[in-house]
């Protein structure tokens, strides 16, 4: 049995990996494309935190919220502007596009914010004993908010109008809209949270790790990967792939070194190679 | 009498608890021109899509002049001589109405790739006469005229008239038709059925799927009736027509 | 006779490039921006069947360290290592094109952007291999004689450039061909309709596995080119910005044609944003190339290439090749 601060880390680093995943592949389930500056929206959004609450000193919790709001517009934005008028000219341009916004995002931060690493500081200072067991507040604060949003998303899209809108629309758009579904709102709805969530995982994440302008590029790659293993579509096999990615990181990180990073790679090829469209995608008939 | 040309065993086919197929058997002889009829939903689609290898995971067999083809890949099969129609739009919208045809000869190419990658003389003949049979096949089906239109621009019964010619530019045996004749005017479906007949009388074989029961018994000997995935006749017209089951599943909807 | 004029004019001009300027700044420029051109060539020749990669860079890394280990370890002249390093990396690409080409569509993408960080990963762990971070040295190809005349790649950089155009002419004749011939027809209807081109006899996987590795093939050569030119080859040499960069350089060059969108696109974006790097503030660069991109996509979907017909106000004969999304239908 590794230790139980291996176990908190894995906990940790899954709830951050599905909270990017599951905003990826809801945009993706209703949108069809993969937006390829979701990392940046990350990136933006810690930034965002660390203005805020490392140097303008605004409550963490405030500060979160305005972030999730703020990328879930800048979410909407990029929508409206640029991925919809596109829409119509197949699945390349606006791919390209959000491609595009990966340079453009990631040059506007190193001009604007500079290249230096940037340290947020703790928002929940402090450890706490549960039992025989000591665990830092912070990290308990983050899973207990990942957590609870995902909670949320879960309500969200299963037991609102809303949800009943966005997976009608995530099935068929066309027969969605037959029966009212208005498909540019559900699309801005959709892409706002996706996003907000992004914007969550970055407040979340800025006070464990540093911010600069290049830390979006991981958590796209992690997100990518545990969408391959879940399934291209699915909130649920993003959480599952993001827990199964999470976990076996921290556990082989423990184990292996620095060729854990492999292992997530190597979960993926196997998902491939047995099931190549993800352990709860739908296979062709 | 010979060995028949297509075999069907005991196909099956299901979309999770539906049975899109079931059990279907049939025997098709070499040169033999039979209508599948069969209200909407009953499966004619879905036994095009098994013979022509869209699906490959289905209960059943299917034996082509004496072979085993289910479990194959679509382009094994139209390798083997079975060309197939869509009933939707299929065609390659953003290249001309003749290049759409010129695609299509892919498998009678008698040059090799290397041949063409170095552009030998050979390989530009057969450009040549390519290009002159691809005119051929559209002056049937009278799209003559629109050689050097973008296909995606085509009115939709000229996409009909353009995907049949494109099946017969691979010179199949075995010519499958999913319903050519809907949508389409009056006149091109007189242009349609004359050029299934005179197919017919070349000797091709022919499944033949469409709603207009007086243009199938016009064109085939044979019917074949389909009703939820079901086989429920099979026989001349007159014994079909007449036949009690098909009135009440089919026909009755029809004439009543 | 009027088509062969431009690009023989366009050949003595490159030609003559070493007359005009032999200042080793912008000749290194050009020359990575040829390394560039061949890599870009192999990504829009995939995109010509439909489908996006996002690792073409891992074959340049593939294709740096196997020229950098059989040059360094075994001895083998710069020549062969280029052979080895496209050989190497046109059989990782049809081993991974085999299991992922599959799928199609985003998938590939996703899984090809992965696959770039697999080689990193690999490349940055084994030490014993690799060494690591720290890198290998691969050296220029050695002087050579041919009776009185000496040609020399340590003292002058003209060498490198002659070898780097000879590269990109032998790529641009294969792709070229690949193109005009019937293989280019079967990418076309395949890239067109997946659907009909597999019920017309075309077997996909053949071919998008033929493509990839065909493109795979150069892009391991023009990695290992530039590692002999820059004289080093480590794990982010080439990485999954370089990927990004190859397809940028691709749509904005423009993919209309396979070679000439791809030059444009590589002088424009590698040659052209060396040139302003050192003018420019840190952080203004990727702003730039964002904009570009996104100004391009928005309104010049034919990419530069295309700007021509565009200002004459012709028609246009295409914008981006269709990549299909994931499902498709059977009716
Ligand atoms: N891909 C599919 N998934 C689920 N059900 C399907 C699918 N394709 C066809 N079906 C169902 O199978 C039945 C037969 O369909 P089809 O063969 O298209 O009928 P027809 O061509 O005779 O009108 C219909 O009930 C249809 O809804
Ligand atoms: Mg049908």
């Amino acid at each position: 049995m590794p230790p139980v601060a291996v176990w908190m880390d894995g906990l940790l680093l899954s709830s951050i990996y599905i909270l990017i995943a599951s905003g990826l592949v809801l945009v993706f389930s209703i949108m069809g494309i993969v937006n390829f500056a979701h990392g940046q929206l990350y990136m933006l959004g810690a930034f965002l935190i660390y203005y805020m609450f490392a140097r303008a000193g605004i409550n963490y919790f405030v500060s979160l919220i305005i972030t999730a709001v703020a990328i879930g517009l800048l979410g909407i934005a990029i929508e409206r502007g640029l991925l919809r008028p596109l829409a119509p000219n197949g699945l390349l341009p606006p791919v390209v596009v959000t491609l595009g916004l990966i340079f453009l995002f990631e040059g506007i931060a190193t001009l604007f914010f500079g290249p230096a690493k940037k340290a947020v500081p703790s928002a929940v200072p402090g450890v706490s004993s549960i039992g025989a067991l000591t665990v830092s507040n912070e990290k308990l604060v983050v899973v207990a908010i990942a957590v609870a949003v995902m909670i949320g998303l879960y309500f969200l899209v299963s037991h609102t109008r809303m949800g009943l809108a966005m997976r009608a629309s995530a099935q068929d758009p066309y027969t969605a809209s037959l029966y009212g579904v208005r498909r540019g709102r559900t699309l801005s709805q959709t892409m706002f949270i996706g996003c907000a969530l992004a914007g969550i995982a970055a407040s979340l994440m800025a006070p464990l790790y540093f911010v600069d302008p290049w830390i979006g590029l991981t958590p796209l790659i992690m997100a990518l990967l545990a969408i391959v293993i879940g399934g291209l579509g699915s909130v649920l096999g993003a959480v599952v792939g993001g827990a199964l990615l999470g976990f076996s990181g921290t556990f082989l990180i423990y184990y292996l070194g620095p060729w854990s990073e492999l292992t997530a790679f190597l979960i993926v090829i196997a998902v491939l190679l047995l099931r190549p469209e993800g352990i709860f995608g739908r296979p062709r008939a | 009498m010979a060995m028949p040309i297509l075999e069907l065993r005991k196909l099956t086919k299901r979309f999770g608890n539906l049975i899109a197929l079931r059990e279907f058997d049939l025997d098709i002889n070499q040169g033999e021109l039979i209508g599948v009829i069969g209200p909407n939903g009953s499966g004619k689609t879905t036994l095009f899509n098994l013979i022509s290898g869209y699906y490959r995971r289905f209960e059943g067999e299917i034996i082509y002049r004496g072979k085993r083809i289910s479990g194959l890949r679509s382009d094994q099969i139209a390798r083997k001589g079975i060309a197939r129609v869509f009933q939707s739009y299929v065609l390659y919208e953003d290249a001309t109405v003749l290049e759409n045809i010129t695609r299509c000869f892919y498998l009678i190419c008698k040059t090799n790739s290397w041949q063409s990658f170095f552009n030998t003389s050979r390989y530009c003949k057969e450009e040549v006469t390519q290009r002159a049979e691809a005119e051929e096949l559209l002056q049937p089906v009278g799209l003559a005229e629109f050689r050097d239109s973008l296909a995606g621009k085509l009115p939709y019964g000229y996409c009909r008239l353009l995907a049949l010619a494109m099946a017969l530019a691979t010179n199949p045996t075995l010519l499958l038709l999913d319903e050519p004749m809907a949508g389409i005017s009056h006149e091109e479906k007189g242009l349609v059925i004359n050029l299934i007949k005179k197919l017919g009388d070349q000797g091709i074989t022919i499944m033949l799927v469409e709603h207009d029961v007086k243009a199938v018994v016009d064109i085939c000997p044979r019917l074949v009736v389909l009703d939820f995935g079901r086989k429920i006749a099979d026989g001349s017209p007159e014994e079909v027509t007449t036949d009690r089951k098909v009135i009440e599943a089919y026909l009755g909807v029809e004439e009543g | 006779m009027k088509k062969v004029i431009p690009p023989v004019v366009g050949l003595i001009l490159v030609l003559c490039f070493p007359l005009i300027t032999t200042d080793p700044f912008i000749l290194s420029l050009v020359i990575e921006a040829g390394v560039w051109a061949i890599a870009v060539m192999g990504f829009v020749a995939i995109l010509r069947t439909g489908e996006f990669s996002l690792g073409q860079a891992a074959f340049m890394a593939i294709g740096g360290y196997a020229s950098a280990l059989v040059t360094i370890n075994l001895g083998i002249p710069f020549w062969f290592g280029l052979v080895v390093a496209g050989i190497a990396a046109a059989l990782v690409a049809l081993a991974l094109g085999v299991v992922v080409l599959r799928l199609g569509g985003i998938y590939f993408a996703i899984v090809t952007l992965v696959f770039g960080e697999i080689v990193r990963i690999v490349a940055s762990n084994w030490q014993s291999l690799t060494r690591g971070a720290t890198g290998l040295t691969p050296s220029a190809p050695s002087t050579i004689h041919i009776g009185n005349i000496t040609i020399d790649f340590i003292a002058s950089k003209v060498p490198f450039y002659y070898v780097m155009v000879v590269l990109v002419l032998i790529a641009a004749v294969v792709f070229w061909r690949a193109d005009r011939s019937r293989l280019g027809r079967i990418f076309r209807s395949i890239a067109s309709n997946e659907l009909l081109a597999e019920h017309m006899g075309i077997h996909l996987m053949k071919y998008k596995v033929i493509i990839f590795a065909i493109a795979g093939f150069f892009t391991g050569i023009a990695g290992a080119f530039f590692c002999h030119f820059t004289l080093f080859m480590g794990p982010t040499t080439f990485d999954v910005w370089d990927s990004i960069m190859i397809l940028i350089m691709g749509i904005v060059g423009g993919t209309s044609s396979v070679v000439l969108g791809p030059i444009i696109g590589a002088l424009v974006l590698s040659a052209g944003g060396g040139y302003l790097t050192s003018a420019l503030m840190v952080g203004m660069k990727p702003l730039i190339y964002g904009i570009i991109v996104i100004v391009v996509v928005v309104l010049l979907p034919g990419g530069l290439v295309d700007l021509g017909r565009y200002i004459s106000r012709a028609p246009r004969i295409s914008s981006m090749p269709a990549v299909r999304r994931h499902k498709k239908r059977g009716d």
